[in-house]
């Protein structure tokens, strides 16, 4: 579909407009997706944005052709999606914070802050499946290289016949580069993410000129900023009450999760064990490594404070904060 | 109320109208969209791809790829035998079937 006499406004209004048509039946929105490309083949910047105005809101047309494809009752052959609004109700705070998280939060705080940014990034409507795949992919590819190459050097140190090499770095040398170049690589992602989003960005700032246009005001749907004090505070408790106020403040949070009807009965059941989840899983993955073969060394480096931050603190706070974000979008899309 | 009656009567002959609109020359998307929002027969692009894939599920309608004039590869539209022989049914209908709305529709209002 990535026509290239298309110019970056056309691409961005498609994106958000492929977005937008969502589980519409797959030959309507590939006639719709074609048809559109077509007229915006060849234009330049400013051309595009005055086509783009002629043919209005991506979220108005992709309405029209679920209320023409309803009303036919042909059935539909694409994947009902969940209710998540597309990337015209998401508030570019969101992604910009995603891209941040991902380009600097593992710095903040070691891993959990890139991985709550991947995870922002994965909720969010502003990427590509594709980037979201390179930008989670792309870290992990090197520490695990990092770590192949660590382990190996720790093999040959451990070679009698082998006498050390003063061109080879030590391991200690390698685990500094890797964490060096794993944060230069989550940086390089993260700005990457950025300038992925700007197209999109300008063509929801074009859409949205056209719904002006077209309305006399804009019809955005509301963030999910705006869901109100009661899911904000509860999704606050849910990742912050256990810290505050050990245990009772999370169970509190749990308390006020369930008496809302912000969320469904499933996405409490996710708020809910999130974060017991987390704890059990580092349960879990710790007895099977003492159980492993071989890793008396590794886990003996681990003293029982690590432990208890890692599993008690770190791990549950990671994802409790995940799923209340994702709560925030849930009661949001539901509320508009 | 009366956005809602005009509404069931546009999906009522909207794909007559786009067999009506093909009838005089093949057309692509966007051709076809703009004399039927300008007319308001449809409020958008998005209308018209569904009524589209209706039509040549149908026969009715079938499509082509050609260069337009103004440069890029577009898929254009056209009428089949079968879709000719729908429209000209649909226009042997119409005129009868106005008629009588007409004067059904007349007769409520001179008992109001």
């Amino acid at each position: 579909m990535t026509d290239p006499t298309i110019s970056t406004v056309g691409r961005g209004y498609l994106a958000e407009l492929e977005r937008a048509l969502s589980g519409v039946a797959a030959e309507v929105r590939d006639g719709i997706m074609s048809g559109i490309s077509e007229e915006l083949s060849g234009l330049d910047a400013e051309a595009a944005a005055a086509r783009i105005r002629t043919l209005g809101d991506p979220e108005f047309i992709a309405a029209e052709a679920r209320a023409e494809t309803h009303t036919d009752s042909t059935p539909d052959s694409s994947p009902v999606p969940n209710r998540r609004k597309t990337s015209a109700g998401e508030p570019r705070w969101f992604s910009v914070l995603a891209a941040l998280l991902v380009a600097l939060g593992g710095i903040v705080i070691p891993v959990v802050g890139w991985v709550i940014g991947i995870a922002m990034v994965w909720m969010s409507t502003t990427w590509r499946r594709r980037d979201k795949w390179v930008v989670t992919l792309l870290p992990v590819a090197g520490t695990m290289l990092a770590t192949l190459l660590l382990f190996a050097q720790i093999g040959a140190a451990d070679s009698p016949s082998s006498p050390a090499n003063p061109l080879v770095p030590s391991p200690f040398d390698s685990v500094w580069s890797s964490v060096i170049g794993s944060a230069l690589i989550a940086v390089v992602t993260g700005v990457w993410l950025l300038w992925r989003a700007k197209p999109v960005w300008a063509a929801e700032s074009v859409a949205a000129d056209a719904r002006v246009a077209a309305v006399g005001h804009d019809t955005t749907v509301p963030s999910p900023s705006r869901v109100g004090w009661y899911p904000v505070v509860t999704v606050l408790l849910l990742m912050l009450g256990g810290y505050i106020v050990p245990l009772l403040g999370w169970i509190f949070g749990v308390g006020m999760l369930w008496a809302s009807d912000a969320w469904s009965r499933r996405e409490k059941w996710v708020g809910t064990l999130a974060g017991p989840a987390a704890i059990v899983a580092f349960v879990l993955v710790g007895l099977a490594l003492r159980l492993g073969v071989g890793m008396g060394a590794g886990t003996g480096n681990l003293t029982w404070w690590h432990r208890v931050l890692m599993g008690g603190v770190a791990l549950p706070f990671a994802a409790n904060v995940i799923a209340g974000v994702w709560l925030l979008r849930r009661a949001g899309s539901r509320r508009a | 109320m009366t956005a809602d009656v005009g509404a069931q009567l546009r999906k009522g002959v909207v794909e007559s109208c786009v067999l009506g609109l093909l009838s005089r020359e093949p057309m692509y998307g966007w051709q076809l969209s703009e004399p039927l929002i300008a007319t308001g027969m449809i409020a958008s692009i998005g209308t018209l791809y569904p009524v589209l894939s209706r039509l040549r599920a149908q026969g009715l309608v079938s499509s082509y790829d050609q260069a337009s004039d103004s440069g890029p590869v577009r898929k254009y539209y056209r009428l089949t035998v079968a879709g000719s022989q729908q429209l000209s049914n649909f226009r042997k209908q119409w005129g009868p079937f106005t008629r009588t709305v007409e004067e059904l529709v007349g007769k409520d209002d001179n008992n109001d």
